[in-house]
């Protein structure tokens, strides 16, 4: 099982199934999925900056504690911009903003971050790690997006997104029924699993045509 | 090299002052967003009930009662909630004016999740409107007038009745207070 | 709302696995989850840990205005209380060593951190969250173990390629998730009364 998952890694979301939970739950539309997406990058962007410094400074036995704490600062952090943003969709997204602090994808980043000694010395694993580390988190975010988009497409008839200070972005499917399951968390469930298969028929097609 | 208790001591303290230092950024970041959301709701109640809007909220007991206002200028006692109301099709940010009495005399939703959210509705909240003092809320969607705007959210409605009988119980017992 | 009406209501129309997606991860890796021991684990770190962080927003947060720095104070108070607290145990009495690694292991997780966060933010009073936390974490045990055992099924199918494995757990969480969407508020309210 393990190797045959090594193969679907690439994409965490589709691939490595990591930090799937906020994405069943809260990011049945395009904005949720936008936010969540966005908020889990950000932070990972700001662990991977940070964590060289902790490291340096923060003697081993307080290193966890010490960046769990700075995992739920930014958590918190990006909940208030977007409390400041449209408090609706902080309320939408409640507790799963705060939990960005312990999604997968940002205790990957916990575990995986570079050393402040090897990207002090330059040394290429430390970069790497980091590279790594970012572009997992860029995916992430194109991944919630398009889970967003898809839900809010199925579930609601439309995809809208706000734009401060204009109209809003809406395109719509007219007048009809959409399938309000798929705004649900089992919506969720069932998106995810078709999407993860499509990936893997995707990635298997092309291994056997390389 | 064993470490001795004073440094030991001194990497602690360190580590405390910094996560402190975050704990007060993070402090400071959500006062200043929360003072503009009271900011943004003041003005929103202020142009609901035509009168000004400027004391100090008062925390709600329900999670979803987010802050009760007192309505200044001259006229009969009101009070001014923010609200934030939950169904399967999204979350509404909504800002209601009650009687001293706890009576529902204005609503208007002021944010809302989804463009196409059925909070949006002009007639979703009709059936609460001039109830909640003497008249208690409509407790199913049954009884409302207008049981198509409705349908399908059956649990919202619910939800919607409790926090307004609680958010009415709650004016009417600030009202006794005098606050 | 009732204590009964909770346990029904976080059991099964609120599951923390189905309805909240916490933990979602672990279930496509970690089988150990299945076992009585990590029930009981599951069951204590969470109504400590939802107790704690309601102390804390209640008495230290709520006075100073302060509730959205909830969980910071949980990562840096409740967590490290806990851990020393499971630790302490399973060092006394050894037999409750498996006990203390299983809840080393859930401690930093959306499982016990949300949970954690719903309760306290849900106006619950001290024993309704305790009681809520209690049987949330059930109502994931108990979920895990469902599709635990429709994994071995799932094993033995024939089942097309890019399904296989974590795409068709998925799907059948979804299928289990649909089944308990009747279960709200509304629902508990006729069942067991307000």
């Amino acid at each position: 099982m393990k190797s045959e998952r090594a193969a679907y890694v690439p994409n965490p979301v589709f691939g490595g199934l990591l930090g799937i939970c906020p994405l069943v739950a809260a990011a049945n539309s395009l904005v949720n999925g936008f936010v969540l997406g966005a908020g889990a990058a950000l932070s990972v962007a700001v662990l991977v900056a940070f964590l060289p410094l902790i490291q340096g400074f923060v003697p081993d036995r307080l290193r966890a504690p010490a960046s769990l704490a700075l995992a739920a600062g930014l958590a918190l952090l990006v909940a208030a911009g977007v409390e400041a943003l449209s408090p609706a969709v902080a309320r939408a997204l409640g507790v799963y903003l705060p939990l960005i602090a312990v999604s997968c994808v940002s205790l990957h980043a916990l575990r995986r971050a570079p050393a402040a000694t090897d990207l002090m010395r330059g040394e290429s694993t430390g970069a790497f790690g980091a590279g790594s580390l970012l572009v997992e988190a860029a995916l992430y975010f194109g991944a919630a997006t398009f889970i967003g988009a898809v839900r809010e497409l199925a579930g609601s008839g439309t995809l809208s997104f706000p734009m401060p200070g204009s109209q809003a972005f809406l395109f719509s499917l007219g007048d009809s029924s959409p399938a309000r399951l798929f705004a649900a968390p089992a919506g969720g469930f069932l998106v995810l699993g078709c999407l993860a298969a499509a990936y893997r028929a995707i990635l298997r097609a092309r291994k056997r045509s390389a | 090299m064993a470490r001795t208790t004073k440094e030991l001591m001194v990497e602690n303290l360190l580590t405390s002052v910094a996560l402190g230092l975050l704990a007060v950024v993070v402090a400071s970041v959500t006062l200043i967003v929360r003072s503009s959301e009271v900011s943004r709701e003041q003005a929103v109640l202020s142009d609901l009930a035509g009168r000004p809007v400027s004391s100090a909220p008062v925390a709600g007991a329900d999670p979803h009662i987010l802050r009760l206002y007192r309505v200044g200028g001259t006229g009969p006692v009101l009070y001014g909630a923010s609200l934030s109301l939950d169904s399967p099709s999204g979350v509404a940010m909504v800002a209601t004016i009650l009687g001293a009495d706890g009576q529902l005399q204005a609503l208007k939703v002021y944010d809302a999740t989804g463009i196409r959210s059925p909070f949006t509705r002009a007639d979703w909240f009709s059936d609460y409107l001039g109830k909640g003092g003497a008249a208690p809320y409509p407790s199913s969607p049954a009884a409302s007038r207008n049981p198509s705007a409705v349908s399908g959210a059956s649990e919202s409605y619910l939800l919607n009745s409790d926090v307004l009988t609680d958010l009415s119980e709650r004016v009417r017992s600030l009202a006794k207070e005098g606050k | 709302m009732s204590y009964v009406g909770i346990i029904i209501l976080t059991v099964f129309g609120a599951n923390a696995l189905l309805s909240y997606g916490f933990a979602l991860c672990p279930i496509s890796r970690n089988r150990g989850l299945v076992r009585l021991y990590a029930l009981l684990a599951l069951v204590l770190v969470n109504a400590l840990s939802s107790g704690l962080l309601w102390a804390l927003r209640g008495f230290v947060l709520a006075p100073l205005g302060l509730e959205s720095l909830d969980l910071l104070l949980f990562v840096l108070v409740a967590v490290p209380v806990v851990r020393i607290l499971f630790r302490s145990v399973s060092e006394r009495i050894p037999s409750l060593a498996g006990l203390g690694l299983a809840a080393d292991e859930i401690l930093v997780s959306s499982i016990v951190f949300g949970i954690a966060l719903v309760t306290a933010r849900a106006g619950y009073s001290l024993p309704e969250a305790l009681v809520a936390s209690a049987s949330s974490a059930i109502g994931y045990w108990l979920a895990v173990v469902a599709l635990d055992a429709l994994r071995e099924r799932l094993e033995l199918s024939a089942i097309p390629g890019p399904f296989r494995g974590a795409p068709a757990m998925l799907i059948s969480a979804g299928l289990m998730a649909m089944a308990l969407m009747g279960v709200d508020a509304m629902f508990v309210r006729n069942v067991v009364g307000p």
